[in-house]
């Protein structure tokens, strides 16, 4: 290879033609005298320049060329160790994960909401039956008192009312104790069914879990 | 930095509503997994809080010097939270990606910039705070269960004992997390002076449907280990040196930190006479009175009144505290302090300044100002957080 001239240089900076600047070619360069009359460098000053010049390029590629080769080496030993070297570029996360999630994410809020507004709904009816039950119990125990009173007359005893009112007040929890039983069986079912439907909302939720992930790895 | 731009991105993003918070929880827990255990299962209560409080404070970050003690108390607070340094930049990186998704083109270099040293001002604030508590306070404390007593319908005495010295004043309230409900903390007040024996006493009553106190008033047991934030709040306290009378309402379990308060001025000699109104709806509600009761007949300086709202059959007060409290007498030369539910407090205050008590004079709870719920005036009305009574 002959050397070019600098002035041939000059059409070499068009990135599309970009032809690497070898030491050979650095070693080679030449460069025309200047006119008779005008001061120029002294031209052995400058090819030994240009000599070291290139000394240097060679042991600088060499050194970029055991390094390249270093990062293949690393990059096949994590991949065979299972490890993916590309990973941390890989953070962009596929939009229909995301999307995913934020689904499972509502509605496993919605079903926490739910089932904490049914539990709100049926220990306020729980509170509100209770203190009906009291209230019923104690009007009927005064009322076996009134009863009592008018039905003894003369043999009335004190402790014989007392008597009659817990009579009373046992009857009426009784009563109400049987009733509420019956109940129980239906808010037992419900509550079972509210578990089951909440256990598979519960695993789908975790589902997607690990797929948005795998997805997030290759996304 | 350009905070005018901050701002104006903020406010686009927040027109984005529900969506912004769910974006970020999504990108924050694909990006890393392992922070999904620091959260609830639910994450309705917790969408408000961590992303407009973050935009907002960020977003504001010209006044950082006012909202610095408010900074640090959140980075100090979110030590029981496990939040550890390394969470801050990863916490950051969603917030970003969140914007960048919303704002779209209006997102350039630039914003990305400002938000980007905005936001780690913020993390350097907190962080620090909480590095800096980190050598003297434990980020949250242990307690041992050893009584849990049921009372009336839908109440529990829970007895903790506390594995590390707890130290707090009569009146404040600590955030209590238990095994069965991890990651959700409920405000309760210890209803004791600090023991020679360490042991607190908690008074629970099972809100319908509430996760946590129906938790602890049925499925919590002695044995159990729960988890004690440091103690909050100086509206219920005795302030030091005061010497008027003490009125004391209570509403339902309200009545905790107010029997501390009692026992306080018991300790202090009993100089400051001292009315209780202790409010419940029916007889079996008055969960605590023997106790009370005995207390009164020792104490000559010491009344106390229960008022009933719903029981038509009982022969003592019947009406509301606040009702109640206004047939006894004239309160104007009293310390009032008042802790039952929200609504109870906000009725109780209104009757007492309509009966001429000065307002500051009255003392209850300020719902609005809760140290866990950034930014006083938040839209967030959810029962999660607040003391519950």
């Amino acid at each position: 290879m002959t050397g070019s001239t600098v002035n041939g240089n000059h059409q070499h900076t068009n990135a599309h033609e970009w032809v690497p600047l070898s030491a050979e070619r650095i070693r080679h360069q030449t460069f025309r005298e200047t006119p008779l009359g005008r001061r120029g460098y002294r031209p052995e000053e400058v090819h030994l320049f240009l000599n070291r010049v290139a000394s240097e390029v060679d042991r600088w590629t060499a050194a970029y060329a055991e390094a390249q080769n270093e990062v293949h080496r690393l990059r096949n030993y994590f991949r065979n160790q299972g490890v993916d070297p590309e990973a941390g570029r890989a953070q962009e996360l596929s939009n229909e994960a995301v999307t995913v999630l934020v689904r499972a994410q509502a509605h496993a809020d919605r079903l926490i909401a739910d089932a904490q507004a049914h539990a709100s709904a049926m220990q306020h009816d729980a509170r509100t039956q209770a203190e009906a039950i009291v209230a019923r119990a104690r009007q009927e125990v005064d009322r076996a008192a009134h009863t009592y009173r008018a039905v003894a007359g003369v043999e009335y005893n004190a402790d014989r009312e007392q008597a009659e009112r817990l009579a009373a007040l046992g009857r009426s929890i009784l009563s109400a104790v049987s009733g509420a039983t019956t109940q129980m069986d239906g808010a037992t079912t419900q509550m079972r069914a509210i578990g089951e439907a909440f256990a598979a909302e519960l695993e789908k939720l975790t589902v997607p879990f690990a797929h948005a992930g795998h997805a997030a790895r290759h996304g | 930095m350009d905070p005018a731009a901050l701002k104006r991105s903020w406010a686009a993003v927040v027109r984005h509503g529900d969506a912004v918070p769910s974006f970020f929880y999504a990108i924050l827990f694909m990006a890393h997994p392992q922070l999904r255990s620091m959260f609830p299962m639910s994450m309705a209560a917790q969408r408000d809080r961590l992303v407009s409080a973050l935009g907002r404070i960020v977003s504001n970050v010209d006044q950082i010097d006012a909202a610095v003690p408010f900074v640090q108390g959140l980075g100090r607070d979110h030590r029981r939270f496990d939040v550890r340094a390394e969470h801050y930049p990863m916490v950051g990186d969603a917030l970003l990606r969140t914007l960048a998704h919303f704002l779209g083109e209006a997102w350039t270099p630039q914003l990305a910039e400002d938000w980007g040293a905005a936001y780690q001002l913020v993390a350097q604030v907190m962080s620090e705070a909480a590095e800096r508590s980190a050598a003297s306070t434990p980020a949250y404390w242990t307690a041992t269960v050893v009584g849990h007593e049921r009372r009336g319908l839908d109440i529990a005495v829970v007895q903790l004992h506390p594995k590390q010295p707890y130290p707090y004043v009569a009146g404040q309230s600590c955030a209590m997390e238990i095994p069965d409900r991890p990651r959700l903390w409920r405000y309760y007040s210890p209803a004791n002076l600090p023991r020679p024996d360490g042991r607190i006493d908690l008074h629970v009553k099972a809100v319908p449907g509430g996760q946590i106190s129906t938790a602890i008033v049925h499925g919590l047991q002695p044995g159990d280990v729960v988890k004690l934030s440091a103690p909050v709040g100086q509206q219920l306290t005795l302030a030091p040196g005061a010497t008027r009378d003490l009125l004391l309402l209570a509403g339902g379990t309200g009545l905790a930190p107010l029997k501390a308060l009692v026992e306080q001025v018991a300790a202090e000699g009993g100089r400051r006479r001292v009315t209780l109104i202790v409010g419940a709806r029916t007889q079996p509600d008055l969960y605590d009175l023997p106790a009370f009761e005995a207390l009164a007949r020792q104490a000559g300086w010491l009344t106390v009144v229960p008022a009933l709202s719903h029981d038509p059959w009982y022969p003592g007060e019947r009406g509301t505290v606040g009702e109640v409290a206004q047939r006894l007498g004239r309160w104007h030369d009293h310390d009032v302090y008042v802790c039952g539910s929200a609504e109870m407090t906000t009725a109780t205050r209104e009757a007492l300044l309509a009966g001429g008590v000065p307002a500051e004079q009255i003392r209850c709870e300020d719902y609005n100002n809760d140290p866990y719920r950034p930014m006083a005036g938040d839209a967030v009305t959810e029962l999660e957080e607040v003391p519950t009574r």
